[in-house]
Formats: structure tokens, sequence, C-alpha cells
């Protein structure tokens, strides 16, 4: 095979066997609470065994030494001559950990280190049974270790078959020989072949077996014919494997589409033809559906990410001392290739989070009057265009007052502002960059570096995160995303001359307000909704030029926007509607400005630019209070 | 040896397909088509125009041999070469296969060359037999 074959192979092997390792890891969870399904351990032998039989073709022999002793532990356990314990799995998951730092280092292109002895020694022992049930007719083969095994060869093959008619009853001298290994040779085979072919010649043959019969049988019958039958309908493979970068392109260009489609849509109300009408129509729906369909190829399901939990969980568990059961629901749940990858590390996050702080000890649990063994429930499910992802507890939940004292003591609030908090708002600290709610620092996940990192992901997935928590009964966190990452919907507004999109996640409501009843607290302007103060931004004094000087509107149009737990008041110049818009990422010079997540082009054909509604909180925002107590 | 004779691959591991098309391909086989498991293979196989199987042993749902006996217990494929692709050459497995109706047996990883030998064998055989 050429280079650049074997290289693609073996990205393709780093990509199926890669899923088959993923997949083991859950597996062999699963394997700890149903250690005799044989399905289960019949799964794990054959997952070893396919990633073996790849390896052995990629002449990555390390990995199939280890394959090959952990799929010899598994047929022993499939054959009931030991059972699964918890050494064993320890030995076991030990092994799928050494495969998957293997997986690692041949991504990056590295090459293999042979593996520990003392690994393949434990996996060697697990291959012993334990008790053995006599079976008279196998034993002697089977108590063989591996090692006093060895290949069949050809001639033993060819022997073989030529005996092979009369196996049972007339030993003969090639079989003889060679019967003291339980592998064929190649000549056994041949000569195996020979006797079950030429057997049905003789008619009477009673030692055959059916199948042989028949097939013998029509090849002397009937004339070989090369040509083969007229070729009914075949089924073709129905999957194929593309590039994601093919797919990004696609997106891409469907993207454009869009936007193409949106000028059109904005041209035909200004153009009188119904003729152009019907065919602009036409293309709005063709271009619709396309943009589903091509965002349904690069959907995944969430499975990928939500199948590495059950070991976190387990084994973090064990470190902690912990008794966690794990619920996985909605895994068949799909989105985007990207999100599914995005989400991967805050999910982490959470789950470690939730097992680390929220789950009590089994003491601690009885006392409170709950099971021993905590519940952490992984929830997908679809919600319109956006996944809902819950990541739930039934530990110790979070006390808001904790929260607003370690605010207070942290120096991020005063305690005034601290006490205004509403309950939900407390539960949105522990989103601020250095807070942590535990004095001792755990290295398991409270290093208070977490939860910030985690907000900032999922909000630059234009996606939420929520907090419900009660005191003794648990914490649900609530993640939303969209389905997509490269088409949003988003609000339009103008603000100055200048039109800008807010993406229709951040915006709550739309409020006409007469602005000469303002209140000022903390030095900020707010308005009262509902009997609950809002915070009001001008957002000419922030995005325009000139904006500094602008004086305050009378009355406006306020956009109620949520930033985390936050809620404020956008007051925008007009409105201009709702509008679907692929993200162009800014050009390289204005790459990185706070505040904009992108750029757009109109209906109208006009440049607008999205607004990244947190970035901009966090760098205006502390600017405006400066500047007012200054 | 016919190199345009169209062969169907069947194996359960998308990799190892691509591994076997490729040794294929090096030994001047061309037309190549190719299965996950035994229950998409037969549906091909009965379509007809397949000459020569190389087939998995250890796939899920149907195994390889299961395939064999389905093949074998079909008119039109009585007489299919079938090549069985193991990872390693039991004699108890082997007889099964041989009693099965299997022509050839290759043990993985194998070479190119090795493959041309196991092909060129279970040809010879037919040859000599009809």
């Amino acid at each position: 095979m050429s280079i650049d074959a074997d290289d693609k192979i073996l990205q393709d092997f780093l990509v199926e066997a890669g899923e088959i390792v993923e997949n083991l890891g859950g597996q062999l969870v699963e394997l700890e609470s149903r250690p005799g399904d044989y399905d289960l351990l019949n799964a794990v032998f054959r997952g070893f065994h396919t990633i073996k039989g790849g390896a052995g073709f990629l002449n990555l022999n390390p990995l199939v030494e280890l394959c090959h002793r952990s799929e010899d532990v598994f047929n022993v356990l499939r054959q009931g001559k030991r059972m699964v314990d918890p050494s064993l799995m320890d030995v076991v998951l030990q092994a799928v950990d050494v495969v998957n730092a293997m997986f690692q280092v041949l991504r990056g292109g590295g090459e293999l280190a042979p593996v520990d002895t003392q690994l393949l020694a434990r996996l060697e022992q697990l291959t012993q049974p334990v008790e053995c049930v006599p079976q008279p007719s196998t034993a002697p083969a089977q108590v063989q270790s591996p090692a006093d095994t060895y290949d069949l060869t050809d001639q033993e093959f060819e022997d073989l078959l030529r005996a092979l008619p009369a196996s049972a009853p007339v030993p003969q001298a090639g079989v003889a020989e060679s019967s003291q290994s339980d592998e064929i040779t190649d000549a056994e085979f041949e000569a195996l072949l020979d006797a079950l072919q030429s057997a049905p010649l003789e008619k009477k043959q009673p030692a055959c077996v059916p199948a042989v019969k028949s097939v013998s049988g029509e090849i002397v019958d009937e004339p070989p014919s090369a040509a083969p039958a007229p070729t009914a309908p075949v089924i073709a493979e129905n999957t194929v494997r593309v590039d994601t970068r093919r797919l990004d392109d696609i997106m891409n260009m469907v993207g454009e589409l869009v936007l193409v489609r949106n000028r059109l849509v904005t041209l035909k109300a200004a153009v009188d033809d119904e003729q152009m009408a019907v065919v602009v129509a036409n293309i709005d729906v063709v271009t619709s559906n396309l943009q589903i369909a091509v965002m349904k190829t690069r959907m995944q399901p969430i499975k990928k990410v939500f199948g590495r939990f059950p070991r976190v969980v387990r084994d973090l568990a064990r470190s902690l001392g912990k008794e966690v059961v794990l619920e996985l629901q909605g895994e068949e749940t799909d989105l985007d290739k990207n999100l599914v990858e995005a989400l991967a590390d805050p999910l982490v996050h959470l789950v470690r989070n939730a097992v680390d702080h929220g789950i009590e000890t089994p003491e601690g649990r009885l006392v409170a009057g709950k099971p021993g063994a905590g519940r952490v429930l992984l929830a997908a499910a679809q919600e319109g265009d956006h996944i809902r992802l819950v990541i739930a507890d039934d530990g110790a939940g979070m006390d808001p007052e904790i929260l607003r004292r370690k605010a207070v003591e942290k120096g991020i609030l005063d305690s005034d502002a601290a006490a205004r908090l509403k309950r939900e708002d407390c539960y949105g600290l522990i989103f601020l960059p250095g807070f942590s709610t535990k004095n001792d620092i755990s290295d398991v996940s409270g290093r208070g570096v977490g939860m910030d990192v985690v907000k900032t992901c999922i909000t630059r997935l234009n996606g939420t995160i929520d907090i419900e928590s009660e005191p003794g009964k648990g914490t649900h966190m609530i993640i939303r995303v969209p389905l997509t990452l490269a088409i949003m919907p988003t609000l339009m507004v103008t603000v100055g001359a200048q039109v800008f999109a807010l993406p229709l996640t951040c915006v709550a409501e739309i409020l006409d307000l007469d602005l000469k009843k303002l209140n000022s607290i903390d030095g900020q302007r707010v308005v009262m909704v509902r009997d609950h103060p809002l915070p009001l931004i001008y957002l000419r004094h922030w995005l325009s030029s000139d904006g500094a000087n602008q004086p305050w509107p009378e009355s406006g149009h306020v956009v109620i926007v949520t930033a985390g737990a936050q809620r404020i008041g956008f007051i925008v110049d007009s409105l201009i509607g709702q509008e679907e818009v692929v993200i162009k990422p800014l050009g390289a010079l204005l790459q990185g400005t706070s505040g904009l997540a992108g750029a757009t082009i109109t209906g109208n054909g006009r440049m607008a630019l999205i607004l990244d509604v947190p970035g901009l909180m966090h760098t205006y925002g502390r600017r405006e209070r400066h500047s007012e107590v200054a | 040896m016919d190199k345009n004779m169209k062969i169907l691959i069947v194996d359960d591991f998308a990799t190892m397909r691509g591994i076997i098309k490729n040794l294929l391909r090096d030994l001047g086989y061309n037309n190549v088509v190719e299965a996950d498991d035994g229950n998409t293979a037969l549906p091909i196989l009965r379509g007809g125009g397949i000459q020569f199987l190389v087939t998995d042993w250890n796939m899920p749902r149907m195994t390889g041999l299961e395939l064999l006996r389905a093949i074998r217990t079909d008119e039109k494929l009585a007489k299919l070469p079938v090549l069985m692709v193991t990872a390693e050459a039991k004699r108890e497995q082997i007889v099964e296969a041989a009693q099965a109706g299997v022509n050839g047996y290759i043990v993985k990883p194998f070479t190119a060359n090795t493959l041309r030998e196991k092909i060129d064998k279970v040809f010879e055989r037919i040859a000599a037999s009809a």
C-alpha cells in the first residue's frame, strides 16, 4: 500500500476505532452493574477484537498486544470461566486508558511506546479461569494458555481438509500429527477441502454434513458459469464519510445563499411583479429547506459526549468515597458537530461539580434522610430551534445567603447590593471570575477558575445557562444552545445611523417606555418594570462615535436583554425587526473587538454588526460604572 | 485471474474494508463493493453479479459463518467463492468453516502477497474441480 493510502487508513482507523474506544468506556462501567450480561461481554470482546484487527495491519504492535490480552480476558469472561469483579475492572479500565493514550499519541503523529509489561502480566493473569467448569470435549484446548497455541500452517490446513469428511470416525495421519495444536495449517485446510469436495462425487457419504453436500453438489452438477446473473437492483452502501471541512464549506455557501435570499425577499417587496413574487417565494422555501438539510448533515447525537460520563462519574465518585448513580436521558438528541465538541468541556466540568460539590457523602446523605447513593441526571432534548441540556443532582443544593456573604467577602459586591439580589441572581454569582464557594479547594473541580470559563463557553455558543437550586434538595443547571452556530436569528435595531443585530437568544422582551421617570440606584439609571428595577443603557452612548454626549431620549424602545443572571434594558433609536443572519467573522484588524460577535449583510444590502451582549456588558458596563463614580 | 471480477467485502469495521480494498487494488482488482455485515451483504449477493466474497468472521448481528451458511443454502449463490478473514487460525473454527463450505481463509493481518496467494489457491481449486 502506498504511504498516502496508509496515512488515510490510519486516519480512518483513528476515527472509527476511536469511537469504539469511547464506547468501551461506557460499556465497561455498565458491566459493573450487569456483570453477567453476555451481550455486553461479547460487545466489549468484539471492541478489543476489532481494534486489534485494524492495528495489526497498521503495524501498531503495542496496541495489538494490549488489545489481544484484553480480548483474551473477555473471551474467558464471556465463556463464564471467570466473573467480573472490581479488581478485574480496575485492570481492564487501566488497559482502556492506555489504549486511549495510544490513540492520543497516534493522533499527534507520534510513535507508540511498548506497553508496560506489568499491565500485560496482570491482564494475562486475568485470563486464567477461576472456577473451571469441567468440559471434557473442549477443556484441553481452552485451558492452554495463549502462549501454547500456534497458528495452523498451510500444510496442516490442507491435511485437515483432506481428513474432514471422515474426521470423526477415522483419524487420518495428517490430522493425528498436528492435532496437538488447536490451530489449523494451510495444508490441513487444503486437504480438508479436497476431502469435502471429492466426497459428494461418490454420492453416498454418510458422514457428510448436508451443507457441504449442497455446495459441492452444485459445483459438480452445473457447469461453472463465469457470467454474472443479470444485475438486479443492488442495494448500495447507504452511508459515506465526508471530511467535515467540506461540510463547513457547504454550510458557508448556504449561508451566502441565505443572504442573497434575504436580499431578494426585500427587493420583491419593492418590485410589483407577480411572476417575480412567485419565483422569489419559491427560492425562499427551497433555500430554507436546503439550509435545514445541510444543517442535518452536520448533526451528531450528543451520545458522543454523554458516553464519557459514566466513566468520569464512576472514577470521581470512587476517589471521593461517594456513591453516585448517573442517569442519562436523550442521548440520541442530534446537534451540530461543532456544538457537540464545544459542549464537551463545559459539561464535564458541570458534571464533576455536581458529583464533587453537589452530592454529599453517603453518611451525610443518610443523616439528611436521603438514600446513600446520590443521583446525577444528564439530559438532552430538542426544544424548537434549541437544545436544552440539564445537569441535575439531588445533593446539598446552594444557599443564596451563603452566596451573598461570599460575594461580599470577596469584594465582588457591597452588602447593600448583595442584599438586593434576587434569589435566582444569587446563583448567577458562581459564574463570576474568582468566585468559589468552597474554602478548601479540592483538586477535583474547585479551583475557582471553572464556572466562569463554563459560562464563557456557553455564551460563545450563543447559549444560556440557568441555575435552579434548593438547599437540601439539589441543583439543576439548565443549558440552552442553538442547534447550529452558523445561522442566527437576530433582532435588528438602529442606533444612531447604524444597524445592529442583537442575537435573539439574548432578547427577553421589547417595551416602549416613557423615559422621563428614571430613577438612579448605585449610580445606575433604572426604570421600574413590573415592580422590579431594570438598569437602562442608552446604546448610543456605547456604540456611536458621537454617542457620549447625546442626551437621554424622552421615550424610546427598550430591548430587555438577559446576560447570565442579569437583565438589562438597552434603549435603541428604532426597531427594524427579526432577521435570520449568517455570521461572518470580522476582518483581521477588528478581530477580537469586545462586544462584537461578527458582521452580516442585511436584507437591504447593508452591513450590520452583530452585538455580543455578554461581551458588551463586560467591557462597557465596567467603564460606565467608573465614569459615573468619578 | 480475471482482474475485473466483482468482489464484495463484508466487514463491520469500515477501516478494515478500506484496508482490504486497498490491498485488492494493489493486486489489480478494482471492481469492489462493500457491505457492513451479513444482513446487508445478503441482498447485495442475491442481487447478483458478485463473483468473489471476502468476509470477516467476527461481526455483530450476522457472523461471517452464518453468512456463509446462508449463501450455501441459496441455490444461486451456492458456488460463490468465499474467502473468510479471521483473527486466528483456530482448528475448530476453520474446520467448521470448511464444513460450511468456505473456499479459503486468511489470518489478519496479511500482506497483499498473502492475499494474492490465497485468492490464487481458491480459484485454482475451483478450476480443478470444474
